[in-house]
Formats: C-alpha cells, sequence, structure tokens
C-alpha cells in the first residue's frame, strides 16, 4: 500500500524529524563544550528598542508546511500565546500549512506576492533559489535589535555554518551537528536465528542471510527513502566521511576526507563508495532487497510485519514500530554503526528555517514575536509542546512527557532550538544519550567549506536535467536494483558532460570561498 | 395497412415481453456475449471498490499485515468512527454539499446557453468555439490564476473561491454542442413561426429535448465539484471551509490522522493510518451513488418521448 | 465590413442569443484569458517585487532546462504514445460499454451496471496505486501468487518498463470507460427508436442494427470526443503517472511524460519561470495540433469539426 512518498518521509530522512504519533524530539543542542558557550551570536548584547505599550493589534500570517493540526487545537495554543502577548506585541497568530505532498504551495505564496510575514524554507526544499529570486529579508543588523534571544539561544557555530552568501537569510532551526542513522531490528528473530547484535555491516550481512534463510517470506532489509542503501552505509561511515556536497546523502558530486575538493564520481570514482554499490547490489542479487525497493513507500515498514531490518535516521526506535511489532508478539531494537572513536566531518548545516519575506509589513513586529517565543522556556514550551497541564507535563528540566497527542510537533517550522529543547520521555536512555552525542561539536570535524553557499546561478538548467536523471539513474544504483555495470554506463552517458560543467562552477566557489577564510 | 398493423402489435407486444422475439441462434450468442462482457466489466469496476469498502471495514493490524482481502479476517467500524468523531467531518461535508449544488446549478445555468448558443449557425459562433477551446488547451498557468483569484478577485478562504472557477469547462461545452447539433431544425423553425424569440426555442424547444444530454452534464459538473481538492489546496485556509475532497488528502498525506481530525478521546489510542484513507473514499462516494439514480430518471424519460414522438 | 460592425450587426439580429452567451463569455475572459498574462514568466527572470510586468526579459532562457536534456524528445514521444492509447483505448471502451449496455433488456440490471461503470472516477489514484501494489509486488502480490500457482515464474513488474504502457492503459480504460460510456449512452438514447423499427421490418437482426444504424449515428460523438482529446495529447495525466510509477527510476524509459519530468526538475532545483516555459510548450504544442486535426476532420466533413 502507499507508493507515493510523502514529503513527511522525506522530510525525516532530511532531518527535520518528526517520528510519529506522540512527537518526539532530539535532545538539545549541538553545544559546543567549553567556553564558547551560548550568548555568541553577533553582537548579543543589544540595545533593544523597548516595544511601545500599547501598540496596535496586527495579524501576523505564518506559512508552514506539513501535517497541519485542527483548527480547535491550535487554536487553544494561539490562543494561549495571544493572550500572553496581547498587552505587549499585541498580535493574532494566522498558521496555514500547506501539506507535505503540495509543498510547491510555498513557493506559489511567494511567487504571487501574496502578503506573507514568516514563511518555512529549506536547503532542501527552495531557499537557494528564493535567496536567489531576493524574496527574503537580511536578518543580521535586524536580529540583534528586534530578536536578541533569538540569537542568544542557538550556538555561533550555528550562525556562522548557516548563512548563505555571507548573510543570514533565514533563522536556523535545529538542534543537532549531524544526523543520527540507525538499524532498526526485529529483536525476536534475530534470537531466534541466534546471532549477536551486528556491530558491523560484515555482521549485519550475516544476519540478513540467515534471516533469509530461515524466514523467507520476510523481506530481510528495507529502506523507504528511494531505497538509498548505500547512503544509509556512507552517511555511517566515520573513516572517510563520503557526502555529497551539501547533504550527508551520497550524490555524483561527492566529497570525502576533508580537502574541500569536489569530485565527480563518473571521472574520480571512490574505490570505497563503488565497493559499497558492489556490495549492495550483491545484496538484491541475493534477495535481500526487495526488488520494488524503489516503490514501495511505506509497504514493508516493521509495522507490517514483513521486514527483519529498517533502515532509519535518528535514534530509538519509533513508538508506533515498537507498539505495533509488540502488538504482533516481536520485539524490536536498534543499532547504529557511528564510531565514536572517529570524527565524522560535517558542515552543521541545518535543515529548516524560518525567513521573512520582504513583501511582509509587519517585519518588525514578526521578529518580536519570534524574540519572545525564544525568550524563555514557558513560551518555548508553549509553542512546542502545547498547553501544559493539557497536552504536555514536564519530566524533569530536559524531558516531557504526552498527555494528549492532539497537538503535534513542529517546533522546526519555527523555533527549533538547542537551549530550550526537551526530549520526549519515551525514546530511552541510550538514545538519548548518542543524541547527546551528536549534539556536541566537538565529537565532530567541521568541514572546510563549512558556511559556503553556492550559487547555482550559472548551472540551473544542468541541475534540473541532473535532478530528473538522479531519480533515473542514481537511485537504481544506489539501491542495488539496476544492473550496476551498464546502468552507471548508461548514467554516464548522459550525465557526465553536465557533471562536469557543475563540478567546475562548484570547485571554483569553494577555492574563492577557502581564499577568502584563508585556507 | 393490415399487414403493418400485425408488425407493429407485434413489436409492441415483444416490448412488453409478451411474445419472444424471433431470435436466431447467432443473435442469441451475440447476446449472451454482450452480457458478458458487460458483467465483466461491471466486476472490474467493482471489485477495486469492494476491496475498498471490505479494507475500510478491517482493523488496522489485519490490514498491515493481509493487505486487502476480498472477504476480511476481522470486521471493524473503528476506521469510521475515528473519522466521524472529530467535529471536521461534518463542517466538511456540509462544504461539500453546498458548493456541490450551488456549483452545478450556476454551472449549467452558464454553460448550457452558451453552447447552445455556439450551436446555432451565427457569425459569432465560430470565434467563440475557438476561443472556448484556445483556453482548454493553453491553460492560464498557476501562478496567473493563483493572483487572480486570491489578490484581484479576493476570494481567498472564501466558498466562491470553489465554486468560480469551474463555472465553465470548454469539454462540456462542445460535448453539449454536438447534442444541440442534432436537434432537428423543423422543430426550431415550426416554433420560430409560432413566434418564439430565440429565448424561447432554448427554453421551450431545445431543453427540454435535450434534458439527457443536460442532466450527464448536470451529473459531471456535481462530480467534478465534489470530487475537487486542487481549488481548496490552492485558496482555503480555514478549516471551516475545508471541502470534503481536501479532507481526505489531508488524511492521507498525514502520518498521524490524528493531528486533523482533532481528536483526542483516549478511546483512539492507535491511529488507522491505512483504514482512515479507505474509510473516507468510501464516505466521498456514498452521497454520489445514491444521487445517481435520480438523474437516470432523465436516460429513462428521454427513451420515452423518443417512443411517444413515433 | 469591420469587426466592430460584423458584431453589432449581429448583435442587433440576434440579440437574445447574445443575451444567453454573456455569461459564458464573461467567464472566459476572466477566468480563462486574464490568467494567461501569467505566461509571460516563461519568458521571464521573474522577481515578485518587479511584478510580471517589470521582470527582466530572458526570452527562450527559461525553456533551456527541458530542451537542453538528451531526454526531451523522448519524453515528448512517451507522451504523445501514451495519450494515443489512452484516448483510442478510452473512447473505445466507452463506446462499446454503451452499445452493450443499451442491448441490455433488463431495467434494474441496466441501472445498476450504470452505477457500477462509475465507481472508478472516485478511487483516486493514491487508493489504485495501493491496489495496484497489492497486485504487483515482488512479495505477495496476487498475479505473481497465480502465476506460480499454475507453474510460471513470477515477475518483477516494478523493475521491468516494458509492461508498463499496456498496465497503464488498462488502468486508464478502468478508471475513465465507465465515464465515457455515460457520454454515449445519452447519446444512444436519443435516436429514434423508429430506425430500429422499420430495420427489424426489413428483417435486420440485432448486431445488423447496431452496425448499420447505432455506430454510424455515434460518429459525430466520438469525433468529439476525439477533438476535445487531441489538443491535450502533449500534457501527460501527472495524477495517474505519479501516483503509479512514482520515483521508480527503473520504470521511466516507457511511463516518463513531459510533466512527470519538469516536476522532478523542477522539484528540488526550479522556478515557476521554468514551470511557465514546460506548460507554455505543452500548450503551443497542443493548439497547433488541434488547428491541424481540425482543418482534416473540416476536409471530410465541415459539419463534424470543432470550429
Amino acid at each position: 500500500m502507499g507508493t507515493k512518498l510523502s514529503r513527511r518521509q522525506m522530510l525525516q530522512l532530511m532531518g527535520s524529524t518528526v517520528v510519529a504519533a506522540a512527537g518526539s524530539s532530539l535532545l538539545a543542542a549541538c553545544k559546543p563544550a567549553g567556553p564558547t558557550a551560548t550568548t555568541e551570536g553577533p553582537t548579543a548584547q543589544s540595545t533593544i528598542e523597548p516595544s511601545p505599550a500599547a501598540l496596535e493589534q496586527v495579524t501576523l500570517k505564518l506559512a508552514f508546511a506539513g501535517d497541519a493540526p485542527s483548527s480547535e487545537v491550535l487554536g487553544e495554543v494561539l490562543a494561549e500565546a495571544e493572550a500572553r502577548l496581547a498587552d505587549t506585541l499585541n498580535v493574532k497568530l494566522d498558521i496555514s500549512f500547506a501539506p507535505w505532498s503540495d509543498m510547491s504551495k510555498l513557493d506559489l505564496i511567494l511567487q504571487s506576492g501574496e502578503d506573507i510575514d514568516l514563511i518555512f524554507d529549506a536547503p532542501w526544499w527552495h531557499i537557494h533559489q528564493n535567496i536567489a529570486q531576493d524574496f527574503y529579508v537580511v536578518l543580521d543588523d535586524l536580529l540583534p535589535v528586534y530578536a536578541p534571544h533569538v540569537l542568544e539561544v542557538r550556538p555561533q557555530i550555528m550562525w556562522d555554518a548557516n548563512k548563505f552568501n555571507g548573510k543570514v537569510y533565514g533563522i536556523p532551526l535545529g538542534v543537532f551537528c549531524y544526523q543520527g542513522r540507525q538499524s532498526i531490528i526485529r529483536k525476536d528473530i534475530r534470537e531466534a536465528l541466534g546471532l549477536p547484535k551486528p556491530t558491523n555491516w560484515d555482521e549485519m550481512e550475516a544476519l540478513l542471510k540467515a534471516a533469509k534463510e530461515e524466514y523467507p517470506d520476510m523481506i530481510p532489509i528495507n529502506y523507504f527513502y528511494f531505497g538509498d542503501y548505500a547512503s544509509h552505509l556512507t552517511t555511517q561511515d566515520f573513516d572517510t566521511s563520503p557526502r555529497s556536497t551539501t547533504m550527508p546523502d551520497l550524490d555524483v558530486l561527492y566529497m570525502e576526507g576533508n580537502d574541500g575538493v569536489v569530485r565527480n564520481m563518473f571521472e574520480d570514482m571512490s574505490e570505497r563508495i563503488w565497493s559499497i554499490f558492489q556490495r549492495v547490489h550483491a545484496w538484491f542479487e541475493a534477495g535481500y532487497i526487495p526488488s520494488d525497493v524503489l516503490t514501495n513507500g511505506q509497504n514493508y515498514m516493521m509495522n507490517s510485519g514483513k521486514t527483519v531490518v529498517d533502515c532509519q535516521t535518528e535514534f530509538g526506535v519509533p513508538v508506533t514500530h515498537r507498539k505495533d511489532v509488540e502488538a504482533m508478539g516481536g520485539e524490536t531494537e536498534w543499532v547504529t554503526f557511528f564510531d565514536r572513536s572517529k570524527k565524522r566531518v560535517t558542515n552543521f548545516l541545518q535543515y529548516n528555517f524560518i525567513c521573512v519575506p520582504k513583501v511582509s509589513k509587519n517585519q518588525e513586529r514578526s521578529l518580536r514575536f519570534l524574540d519572545w517565543a525564544n525568550a524563555s522556556k514557558e513560551n518555548y514550551d508553549l509553542l512546542a509542546y502545547g498547553i501544559p497541564g493539557k497536552h504536555w507535563e514536564p519530566a524533569g528540566d530536559d524531558m516531557y512527557r504526552v498527555l494528549d497527542a492532539s497537538y503535534p510537533w513542529f517546533p522546526y517550522m519555527w523555533v527549533w532550538n538547542p537551549t530550550y529543547e526537551r526530549t520526549n520521555e519515551e525514546f530511552g536512555a541510550e538514545a538519548a544519550d548518542w543524541n547527546k552525542w551528536t549534539m556536541d561539536a566537538n565529537n565532530f570535524e567541521a568541514d572546510k567549506i563549512t558556511g559556503h553557499t553556492f550559487n547555482n546561478d550559472a548551472v540551473v538548467d544542468q541541475m534540473a536535467q541532473l535532478g530528473a536523471l538522479k531519480t533515473q539513474y542514481y537511485y537504481p544504483t544506489s539501491s542495488g536494483t539496476a544492473d550496476l555495470e551498464t546502468n552507471w554506463q548508461e548514467y554516464k552517458e548522459k550525465a557526465n558532460d553536465l557533471v562536469k560543467v557543475v563540478q567546475e562552477e562548484y570547485q571554483r566557489q569553494v577555492d574563492e570561498f577557502l581564499a577568502s577564510k584563508g585556507g | 395497412m393490415p399487414v403493418l398493423d400485425t408488425v407493429n402489435t407485434k413489436i409492441r407486444m415483444q416490448r412488453a415481453g409478451r411474445i419472444k422475439a424471433d431470435v436466431t441462434l447467432g443473435e442469441r450468442a451475440f447476446l449472451y456475449s454482450i452480457y458478458a462482457s458487460v458483467i465483466a466489466f461491471a466486476l472490474f469496476c467493482l471489485i477495486p471498490f469492494w476491496l475498498v469498502v471490505a479494507g475500510s471495514f478491517t482493523p488496522e493490524a489485519n490490514l498491515r499485515l493481509d493487505g486487502f482481502r476480498l472477504i476480511p479476517r476481522a470486521f471493524s467500524t473503528y476506521s469510521y468512527e475515528y473519522v466521524i468523531h472529530g467535529n471536521q467531518i461534518g463542517n466538511s461535508y456540509l462544504v461539500s454539499f453546498s458548493v456541490t449544488i450551488v456549483g452545478t446549478l450556476l454551472a449549467l445555468a452558464v454553460t448550457v446557453p452558451f453552447a447552445y448558443v455556439l450551436s446555432r449557425k451565427v457569425w459569432i459562433s465560430r470565434p467563440l468555439s475557438f476561443l472556448s477551446y484556445f483556453t482548454m488547451v493553453v491553460g492560464g498557468g498557476l501562478v496567473g490564476f493563483y493572483i487572480l483569484v486570491s489578490k484581484w478577485l479576493g476570494l481567498k478562504d472564501t466558498k466562491w473561491a470553489l465554486i468560480l472557477p469551474y463555472l465553465l469547462d470548454p469539454f462540456f461545452v462542445f460535448v453539449l454542442l454536438a447534442y444541440f447539433r442534432t436537434v432537428p431544425e423543423e422543430m426550431i423553425e415550426a416554433a420560430v413561426i409560432d413566434g418564439a424569440n430565440d429565448l424561447i426555442v432554448f427554453w421551450r424547444v431545445v431543453c427540454p429535448l435535450s434534458a439527457p444530454i443536460i442532466a450527464t452534464i448536470g451529473l459531471f459538473y456535481a462530480l467534478r465539484y465534489w470530487n475537487d481538492w486542487w481549488l481548496a489546496l490552492l485558496f482555503i485556509d480555514s478549516s471551516a471551509n475545508h471541502p470534503l475532497q481536501y479532507m481526505l488528502k489531508q488524511l492521507q498525506a498525514t502520518t498521524d490522522a490524528r493531528f486533523y481530525i482533532g481528536n483526542p478521546s483516549p478511546r483512539f489510542s492507535t491511529v488507522p493510518n491505512y483504514g482512515v484513507r479507505l474509510a473516507t473514499v468510501v464516505m466521498t462516494i456514498g452521497p454520489i451513488i445514491l444521487a445517481y439514480p435520480f438523474v437516470q430518471r432523465y436516460f429513462v424519460r428521454g427513451i420515452t418521448l423518443g417512443a411517444l414522438k413515433g | 465590413m469591420t469587426v466592430v460592425q460584423r458584431v453589432r450587426r449581429d448583435l442587433a439580429k440576434n440579440r437574445y442569443l447574445y443575451l444567453l452567451a454573456l455569461p459564458g463569455v464573461a467567464f472566459l475572459i476572466v477566468f480563462g484569458y486574464v490568467p494567461m498574462f501569467g505566461h509571460l514568466i516563461a519568458f521571464e527572470k521573474f522577481r515578485v517585487a518587479d511584478g510580471i510586468f517589470g521582470s527582466e526579459w530572458v526570452w527562450f532562457k527559461n525553456f533551456k532546462f527541458f530542451f537542453g536534456s538528451q531526454d526531451w524528445l523522448r519524453i515528448t514521444l512517451n507522451t504523445l504514445w501514451l495519450n494515443l492509447l489512452f484516448m483510442a483505448s478510452s473512447i473505445l471502451a466507452g463506446l462499446l460499454l454503451a452499445v452493450f449496455l443499451n442491448e441490455v433488456r433488463h431495467q434494474l440490471f441496466k441501472r445498476v451496471c450504470q452505477s457500477l461503470f462509475l465507481l472508478p472516477y472516485f478511487v483516486s489514484w493514491l487508493v489504485a496505486s495501493m491496489m495496484v501494489w497489492a497486485l504487483l509486488n515482488s512479495t505477495d502480490g496476487l498475479v505473481n501468487r497465480t502465476l506460480q500457482s499454475i507453474g510460471l515464474s513470477g515477475i518483477d513488474w516494478y523493475i521491468e518498463p516494458r509492461y508498463w504502457r499496456a498496465i497503464l492503459t488498462f488502468l486508464n480504460v478502468w478508471k475513465w470507460g465507465g465515464y465515457t460510456s455515460i457520454i454515449y449512452l445519452a447519446a444512444i438514447i436519443s435516436i429514434e427508436g423508429e430506425f430500429f423499427e422499420s430495420a427489424r421490418v426489413d428483417g435486420a437482426n440485432r448486431f445488423q442494427q447496431i452496425w448499420h444504424i447505432t455506430l454510424p449515428l455515434l460518429i459525430p460523438t466520438t469525433l468529439i470526443l476525439v477533438l476535445l482529446s487531441v489538443g491535450r495529447v502533449f500534457y501527460g495525466d501527472f495524477a495517474m503517472v505519479y501516483g503509479l510509477v512514482g520515483d521508480n527510476g527503473m520504470l521511466f524509459p516507457t511511463t516518463d511524460v513531459i510533466d512527470t519530468y519538469a516536476f522532478r526538475a523542477l522539484r528540488r532545483v526550479g522556478n515557476f519561470s521554468q514551470a511557465a516555459a514546460v506548460s507554455l510548450y505543452q500548450g503551443v504544442m497542443g493548439i497547433v495540433t488541434i488547428i491541424v486535426v481540425n482543418k482534416l476532420v473540416k476536409t471530410i466533413d465541415p459539419e463534424k469539426s470543432l470550429f
């Protein structure tokens, strides 16, 4: 069932994380441990103009994407927020949601010049194009004046890494330095096979082999996001950190190590990556990977009871998976191959931003509103989790317990930050520990090109064509379903010229960027 | 004429089912194959729908494990209770009904006269024909349309945004046009001689004769309004104005239907995501399938008219 | 005589007709022609701040991403071929169903069938794709299980492009056959009963009556349906193809249409100008097609052309 991949699922992979049901959250910050503490944003000590006592009421329009809560529930929470703001900012909040499957509505809103005060955008969505088309206000000078709290609660590295063309075009919304990865395993099946919990891919393969023999009706390993098993392997590879230029997932234009060199898979294929492609294809030939993995959507997820191993992002078994499998009499566990002894290279790019469109007539008020939202734990808690006592209650300082799940979890649309984030109790201690680890910037090596924005103006046509080709040729390779040699050859013939052009342009910009940084 | 009388009587009695027609073996085989094809296609249409209905009455766990089954292993109305429980469903039905009824009537009022004019042999018909067809092939483009409706006409978040854009569909115009061309010219001339102007000819002569096709087009418009979620996606923000299909689409797209329906009752501890999709399909089709027999009357009436004329 | 004078004279003669057409014309202007200004952004580097009439004019630059690719011809041909298959099969199916259904004497049976035929129209492609999945998937799909039970080996449907033109056509007939048959039924019902009676008197059997009376009288309807579909022949059915094939690249050689290609290309990178360029391409090609086909029809029988 369900062949079409919903945006929400893509989003989950891209790390703006919503784990279904009782809402989730990762633990807080990518706090750099040590003296570079929290107040390092550009001029955090600001001269705030005091808001005038009685402002005229204004309705702020926000445009988000995703699962819209019912008007009733949202109305309750917003009413409470508006009540708290009545004496100071005096705003009414009007939030509209574009469904994941139709996010182009956000584009339409921008392109038609509609009156919007705050809008969601992301690097995996269209933030680069929208910035190039001059839709957003530059926030560098405005934030210290109108929204100093917004600056305070996010660490310096997050601001540095998430500028575009050297400027702040959107407030980064995220908490971690590098997205978690895990494989969820049916514990009961593994134990029935008499195998230990895998600690590397060879052991995992042994598990898949045994599972295939003993349980021929089950899918040994599944991954719904384009079946991109290769990326699932490379993102957990801390030796050479293979990655694409911006995202942790792999692409034909890739990077390895940390030398600021943009590589082209067609001309300069890394042996490591090629061996991963071969391995994945071997899995397909051996029957570990379902042949319709490119279309299967949610069909083989753990909670259909048809899968032994399920590839996921983040840490900790999602609540629905756990409950559904237990209802079938099974048990789940999870494992990650992140290597704490090594430092993975990452560019600290966040996956969600909130931006102020230039057409907004209430720019100052909107920023002040975000300032309020980031000013205290109470304000943040309200918008993120709902009305305390009704929708949730605290479980200590750092965690929370869901009482009423009708208010969905979407702080990553407007307020998400490391300082006030609470974890959902449901995820357990081990996941919480791993989350803390990925929060800490010291555990990672900063990519040389952190903070670089690629201006794709010169190559926008090539990239559009490559986008179309990627679905056709790349994913069949990285999912193992296509014949490796012939498919890759065809892909090369069609795409290499395009990729070379983009590569040259990209490398040129990277070199400029590195030169300007003095290294 | 005696022979013809006998034949006519024979035919009338045949029609009344009194005497069996002199049917050859070939005709009989032909008739059987017709029945077989019709039944086959009817099943082809019915079975997937049946699977949806059966699935909607299945507990979520079974759906996930077994998928679609003709006879589900277990019966449950959980999905329906889930959908109905929230307030949204009532709202959405109301919106859909009002938009469909008003929309269909207005659309017929705009489309049918327009198509009639196109069928007459006046100079303006050809240019209008081309101009209508042109819009069908070269759409307005999304951005232009969006700016028009939300900015210039100011219809954002109103029901009129759901009604007005579909008032005239060139496809239906041309179907009506083809039909109007078959109306015998003598009847119109006779009416004109009796002193009727164009309006009366249209209303008193052509419309009654064209009842089957007008009913058909009315049905198609109703289906379009009823099924549409596109306009709602573009122009409706508040859930009070969400038509049924848009609500369904939201449910299908969300990972957790609970948010949209707003349904915190502890009774519903698990979320029937697949079941909800199927249940909502059934709830959409229900009203139309019930209404369709009423429209079918017009098809029968056409036969009566034809027989009387003979 | 100028156009204005022509219109004036016509108006005086046929004022009531103009009255009847007025709401339709108003609608066409407002909802049909006014939004066409949006097409201008296909030729512009659109900036909202400058508006549609102030943005920089870049001629055909926005078309390059599509025509510069190696695949644009293959995709266009895919679109055309699929649409022709769809058009022919659904019109034929609608025609046959209507003719057959008309032969059915049993009134209740007839009505029930009419309702059933309409059901697929309501099943959205999202739900339909769930069903197709249940039939064709490689682990427990119904089709493979049936094949295996009679001794044949299963087929990996979702990675073999060659079956999919047929599969899509089949599904299209399922969805639209009943809908189309309703149009034909309305036309059949209006055929004078006298024709059939006199034919029977002349000794024609039922088959001959259908062949010589019903079918010829349905040619105008068929022609209209063909003409109406032909203008959209460059527009793929995005909801259907994307709903069923999704992002499964293995199937693209036979199923990738202009709309899905543009969607993928623009999903990550694009802007509305590029999307507008593709729509304009589809629209212009459609107009060219219909003008050619309409002229053709006119030479055969002027009565039956659209304009």
